[in-house]
């Protein structure tokens, strides 16, 4: 499955690069999480306790930053398990541009999950990610930018896509949650 | 007609206790200190298993214990035997994998049994079986016929190239390619016979106990053959002795060939039992249901008819892949060879047939029978493509049909595919349905249904199936590994009321009324005195239970002969009684009377003359009054039959509504015409299912999309139609009763009557393939030429 979005964020490139590398501003932002920290500059480990549909579970998530080119753009590979229950894994590309707004954040991620998680929840999947990614790139704006405001539809939209304001950040974050969703 | 004898629309017995809750399932039973399994299952695909750590579940409090595949391949625990073996073209066996309870090294499907937890309490055995942390290294996968079978594809089993298991033909090929040769006209069609999920109301369930005292096992099973289980899983699997293993199945709920094949589960429960030595249970939830049952039909087809210009059928030609899942389900292998190619002459006596068929391994779960099992994948195949050539040249579709049915007079007829069909009217079939579906007016309603925006359409099948499978020796030949007659005993006890022990399995059928019926009709005692027990083999001498609609055809028939001595030695007794020649002796209606005196005994006298054999031939006669019988068919029986669907197509959606169903069958002689046609409504609504609604998705990393009854449609009440069923009689010329089986026959016939109804609707919109189901979405996209 793949979802994409782009958010744009009243920030300098460089503050959101630096956000989106803070464990302490990632676990404020990510909803449901319990844990997070840093493991190496380039791993992470999270806890996040989340629900699908019927499916509420703690996802055991591992996060990898790849292709590190800041503060422009990087690659998150994560995978979560949830035991039984089935898994999550995939990336995310997130790329950061300047504009005169700030900074545009996009990620195209591309994840699967696996187990009970697909068997009773691949339908619902893909919506409850996108609240999720939303829910967190709403926080993560707000926590950098507190004055922003949401304009524009996301990428779901007909076709023609203005980016919401406040909508902004972290792709990876999204898969994050995915997974941790999935994952359960 | 006896009243509640042979033919009689007598009410079932049994559903007194299913509609007040007092049925005993399996999951009904407990047995004291029993313990609670839960199967951790593999959610990937294919993996090598690197690790299992079972440590943390092991140390929750209420955990007795955590087994996994290594500590069965420890005890010598054998791997669950395949039930047919088929042999390839060239001649080479089907390729056989190892299957074991809980896998060990690999696993295969998403599903595939890898740990077990047994705990006091059935939340704390899910519990502990999340903490099971099992470490795979994921494998590459193959998740449907089309990727199992592109180049280079990764295989399910490295001794199946090509992930082919057999590679299997039929008929005589250079008879078909001159039939083709010298053909006017030859119609193709491709076909797609959609997975499904058997989805029984009952889950399964299982219990294993094992009696340290006497070295005993027992095993309480959701199964339609315990005889089976009992002879597979003692013999092959746990090496337990017939005298050592009791297997029981007590009232099931629906089973539709799920239940048939010999399960992981029931080996587990039973090992472990004596492991820990305390009972075992495990049931499954709906979820585990749709990872676990065997799965059905799934085959991709081409077919090509050679006709001449009048319409004449003169060659058939056709290939299949089939799925076989990752392993090998106990009657896997049969249902698309033996139970499938041998039906592609259908009720039409086309003189040549080949057929081949590829079976092929996926990492999806075992396919196996599922109502029809093969029959219904031959079926449709044909008679989607009679009504295409129909369309092709123009003759109407009866007209076509008729004119290539094999006729009365040929009886017995010789298919090209192995089959002698003993007899048959079809045309009487079709005059009854057209007659009934009052096919004549249909271009009214039609016209009615336009003035409503709707398009009708109205399609038809001519089906016929192989039932009540089979002669031992022919099933023998074709690949069975084991006999297909079946037991009946009748005990009369001493007061004169009858109970029968039948190897037949009743999970819905009914039998506790119609196998009543027989004995009613055979000694004339009250309905309410006759007992039918089945389902257990400590009680019942043995069994191939029930399947391939064999009840009636098979165990009906071993009854009767049971029956048959039972009156036999009655007249004996009775003779004695009489002081008169047993020649002399009449039995009807409960009475043995000598012939033209009003000097009589009544059945129950006789019966307790025969336990208290104080007036009786002791030097000639055994005391008792109690028979068994083993019946092996001499042929399978041919049921066979017309539908006629109608339905109307929303233009504007693409929702189709099956509005009028109509089945004329032929059954042969009929016991109980209300159970009949509960058969008939039941097995029609399946294949409404099938053709409208019901598919089973995998992704192509080889997760089940439809795991749910969120995503897996299954037809509702408020789909189909109430059904107009009429049957006509040509009893069968094998058996005593003149069966031939009725349970299959609704999933049969009714998915290619459906889907012609719906090409008929969409006649306006040049549509000539549909595939299964044809949901709206299919069908509107088909209306805007995306078919």
């Amino acid at each position: 499955m793949e979802i994409k979005g782009e958010y744009q964020i009243r920030s300098s490139r460089g503050d959101v690069w630096q956000a989106l590398n803070d464990p302490e501003m990632l676990k404020k932002c990510i909803p449901g999480c319990e844990s997070l920290e840093k493991i190496s500059d380039t791993e992470l480990a999270a806890t996040v306790m989340a629900s699908i549909g019927p499916v509420r579970a703690r996802f055991n998530t591992r996060l990898t930053l790849e292709n590190l080119n800041p503060p422009e753009s990087y690659t998150l590979v994560g995978e979560s398990k949830a035991g039984a229950a089935g898994f999550g894994r995939g990336s995310a590309d997130v790329t950061l541009t300047e504009n005169d707004d700030g900074t545009l954040l996009s990620y195209v991620a591309d994840f699967r999950v696996g187990g009970k998680l697909a068997q009773v929840g691949s339908r619902l999947v893909l919506g409850a990610t996108r609240k999720i990614a939303n829910d967190f790139f709403g926080n993560f704006s707000r926590e950098l930018d507190p004055g922003a405001t949401r304009v524009g539809a996301d990428d779901a939209g007909d076709g023609k896509v203005t980016p919401r304001i406040w909508l902004a950040v972290a792709g990876a974050v999204a898969v994050l949650l995915i997974w941790w969703f999935l994952l359960r | 007609m006896t009243e509640n004898g042979f033919g009689a629309a007598v009410r079932r017995k049994e559903d007194h206790r299913f509609i007040t809750g007092l049925g005993q399932f399996v999951d009904d039973i407990n047995r004291p200190h029993q313990l609670y399994a839960q199967i951790i299952r593999s959610p990937i695909a294919h993996g090598k298993i690197n690790k299992v750590d079972v440590d943390a579940a092991i140390a929750m409090s209420g955990v007795v214990a955590v087994f996994t595949g290594a500590d069965m391949a420890a005890d010598g625990v054998g791997g669950i035997p395949c039930g047919w073996g088929i042999t390839s073209k060239d001649g080479s066996p089907m390729v056989e994998p190892g299957h074991p309870p809980l896998a060990a090294e690999c696993v295969r499907y998403v599903g595939d049994q890898v740990a077990v937890v047994l705990a006091e309490t059935r939340a704390i055995a899910r519990d502990a079986a999340e903490l099971v942390d099992v470490d795979y290294a994921e494998l590459p996968s193959v998740a449907n016929l089309e990727s199992a079978s592109a180049d280079g594809a990764p295989l399910v089993w490295d001794d199946a190239k090509g992930n082919i298991c057999f590679d299997w033909e039929i008929g005589d090929k250079s008879a078909t390619d001159a039939a083709f040769a010298g053909a006017d006209q030859v119609v193709t069609i491709d076909i797609v016979n959609n997975r499904l999920i058997a989805n029984a109301i009952e889950p399964r369930a299982a219990i294993g106990d094992y009696d340290a005292g006497k070295d005993e096992y027992t095993l309480y099973t959701t199964s339609q053959n315990p005889h089976v289980i009992r002879m597979l899983m003692g013999a092959f699997v746990l090496s337990i002795p017939e005298h050592k293993l009791r297997v029981i199945a007590p009232d099931v709920g629906g089973g539709f060939g799920s239940k048939i094949c010999h399960y992981a589960e029931e080996a587990i429960v039973t090992w472990a039992s004596r492991k820990v030595n305390r009972p075992v249970k495990w049931t499954a939830d709906r979820s585990e249901s749709f990872i676990s049952d065997a799965h059905g039909r799934d085959h991709v087809s081409h077919a090509e008819l050679a006709m001449s210009k009048d319409g004449d059928f003169l060659g058939l030609r056709v290939s299949t892949r089939a799925n076989l899942g990752a392993y090998l389900s106990t009657f896997g292998p049969a249902v698309p060879t033996i139970l499938y190619a041998t039906l592609l002459a259908g009720s039409y006596k086309t003189p040549a047939i080949h057929a081949e068929v590829k079976a092929m391994f996926t990492h999806t779960v075992p396919v196996d029978s599922y109502r029809g099992a093969g029959r219904p994948e031959a079926s449709y195949l044909l008679e989607r493509l009679v009504d295409k050539a129909a369309k092709q040249t123009g003759i109407d579709p009866i007209e076509l049909r008729r004119r290539n049915f094999i006729q009365p007079e040929d009886f017995p007829y010789q298919t090209p595919v192995a089959l002698e069909y003993d007899t048959g009217d079809y045309d009487a079939a079709v005059v009854k349905a057209i007659e009934l579906a009052d096919y004549a007016n249909f271009d009214q309603r039609r016209e009615e249904s336009a003035a409503r925006g709707k398009l009708r359409g109205v399609g038809i099948s001519t089906y016929i199936e192989a039932c009540g499978i089979a002669p031992s020796n022919v099933a023998g030949a074709l690949g069975a590994r084991a006999g297909l007659y079946e037991v009946g005993t009748v005990r009369v006890n001493p007061t004169g009321s009858v109970t029968v022990l039948t190897g037949s399995h009743s999970h819905g059928q009914g039998h506790e009324t119609t196998f009543a019926q027989l004995v009613v009709e055979a000694l004339g005692v009250d309905f309410d005195n006759v007992d039918i027990v089945h389902g257990d083999t400590g009680k019942v001498p043995f069994g191939m239970g029930t399947y391939g609609s064999r009840s009636a055809a098979v165990g009906g028939v071993a009854l009767m002969n049971a029956l048959e001595k039972i009156r036999t030695k009655a007249k004996k007794i009775a003779a004695h009684l009489l002081e008169a020649s047993e020649d002399d002796i009449e039995f009807k209606d409960g009475q043995l009377s000598v012939a033209g005196t009003d000097r009589s005994v009544a059945f129950g006298d006789v019966a307790m003359a025969a336990y208290v054999p104080h007036n009786y031939p002791l030097e000639t006669l055994e005391p008792g009054l109690e028979e068994t019988a083993f019946y092996d068919p001499k042929n399978f029986t041919f049921p066979a039959g017309c539908h006629i669907c109608e339905v109307e197509v929303d233009p504007d959606t693409g929702v189709v509504q099956v509005v009028r169903f109509t089945a004329g069958d032929d059954f042969g002689r009929i016991i109980n015409p209300m159970i009949v046609d509960g058969q008939v409504h039941g097995g029609v609504t399946q294949g409404i299912g099938q053709a409208l609604y019901e598919q089973c998705v995998y992704d192509d990393s080889g997760q089940l999309l439809t795991g749910s009854m969120m995503d897996y449609c299954l037809p509702k009440a408020d789909n189909v139609p109430n059904f107009a069923v009429t049957t006509n009689v040509t009893p069968c010329t094998h058996n005593v009763l003149g069966v031939k089986g009725c349970g299959e026959a609704g999933a049969i016939g009714s998915p290619s009557a459906v889907i012609n109804a719906v090409l008929n609707a969409l006649s306006d919109y040049n549509v000539d393939d549909l595939q299964m189901p044809a949901t709206s979405e299919r069908v509107w996209q088909a209306m805007q030429g995306n078919g």
